[in-house]
């Protein structure tokens, strides 16, 4: 090792089963760039990557995580890594921004925790995550003449707004049934707040912003149902598949 | 009995490119917490949750104009407004009480 202890600082991934072969993270560059390993300890794995200090230490991290363009390149090789071990594994995805001194410090942590970490990992072996997005879609405005009057002004625009909210409460129940089929597919489900307007990228509301924790071989299965469930008045979105981010974190960390 | 993690690899196939928000979303505010020797706590992610919402809003202004940033460029790009963003980010979070220890140039 070039580096000496002082400039190496573990960034832990996520967990996985001890058993797991490295080379299947061979592929997957880390967040400094660095390639991937495994640290094992009480039959779990961390998958791990030696970064600087002088970039993921207290001090620097918290300054980087203010640029916009260091926090999106490492918030995409964190899931870039997963992504890739979750092609190999069962593996419990662990938050942003994980990081030990040294690798004693992983191994003690799995020591600690190998129990749990188990658990979870058996509970979402052979299971994805999958994100569905829905939009609502406005509807094409119609070519009127212009209002005769400010009463006729007035009465359109009420009927515009009637017409409107009943269009969203009609979305809102297309919405719900959605994901009561989608809910029923899946093992687990998280509904999230939906995105912003500032945050989505697009002027449509978003109706439903979910997570399902879906068996990998029901994929299919769970894309058809999307399919069946598309209207012209809502656009569906479906992403991933992601590692299980949003079924992990089930205990209270206070 | 079918080996869970082939199963898993047979339907994973390829996934498109994943939407910034989608992933931050994920990897900030999910994912299991364990506290390493240097973790940024979880109000500094939140903080820096809320942060990301106000450049992101801030440059709502450039969509509305037309510039359909968010599918050519991922994430806000550090443009002509970078220091307006910046001068405006640190305003809003010292009126809002929460941000501590930067500089004041």
């Amino acid at each position: 090792m070039i580096a000496s202890e002082t400039e190496t600082a573990w960034y832990v991934y996520g967990v996985v089963p001890a058993h797991v072969d490295p080379v299947a993270l061979a592929g997957a560059e880390g967040v400094g760039a660095e390639r991937v390993e495994l640290v094992s300890n009480g039959g779990v794995a961390a998958i791990v990557g030696r970064v600087p200090l002088d970039e993921f230490g207290e001090e620097p991290l918290r300054r980087n995580l203010e640029r916009r363009d260091w926090l999106e390149a490492t918030a995409r090789a964190h899931d870039r890594v997963l992504a890739e071990a979750l092609g190999h594994a069962p593996l419990v995805p662990l938050r942003f921004g994980t990081v030990y001194r040294s690798e004693q410090g992983v191994r003690d942590m799995l020591d600690e925790r190998a129990a749990e970490l188990s658990e979870a990992i058996e509970r979402l072996r052979g299971r994805i995550e999958l994100g569905v997005k829905a939009f609502l879609v406005e509807a094409q405005e119609d070519a009127t003449p212009p209002p005769s009057s400010g009463r006729d002004y007035l009465l359109r625009k009420q009927e515009a707004r009637a017409a409107a909210s009943s269009v969203q409460a009609e979305a809102f129940e297309s919405v719900r049934a959605l994901h009561e089929r989608l809910e029923s597919l899946a093992d687990d489900a998280r509904v999230n707040p939906p995105q912003p307007p500032e945050l989505s990228g697009r002027r449509e509301p978003m109706l439903l912003n979910g997570a399902y924790l879906v068996g990998a071989e029901r994929r299919p299965a769970f894309a058809a149902a999307v399919d069946e469930c598309r209207d012209d008045r809502l656009e569906l979105v479906v992403t991933g598949p992601w590692p299980p981010y949003n079924f992990v974190e089930r205990e209270d960390p206070s | 009995m079918t080996h869970p993690s082939e199963t898993t690899q047979r339907f994973l196939g390829r996934r498109e490119p994943s939407q910034l928000p989608d992933v931050l979303e994920r990897v900030l505010d999910k994912g299991i917490v364990i506290a390493g020797d240097i973790q940024v706590n979880l109000l500094d992610i939140e903080l820096l949750t809320i942060k990301l919402r106000l450049l992101i809003a801030s440059a709502d202004k450039a969509r509305e104009m037309g510039i359909d940033w968010w599918e050519n460029d991922p994430f806000l790009k550090r443009g002509r407004n970078g220091n307006e963003l910046e001068d405006r980010l640190r305003r809003l979070e010292q009126a809002a009480g929460i941000e501590q220890g930067r500089d004041e140039g």
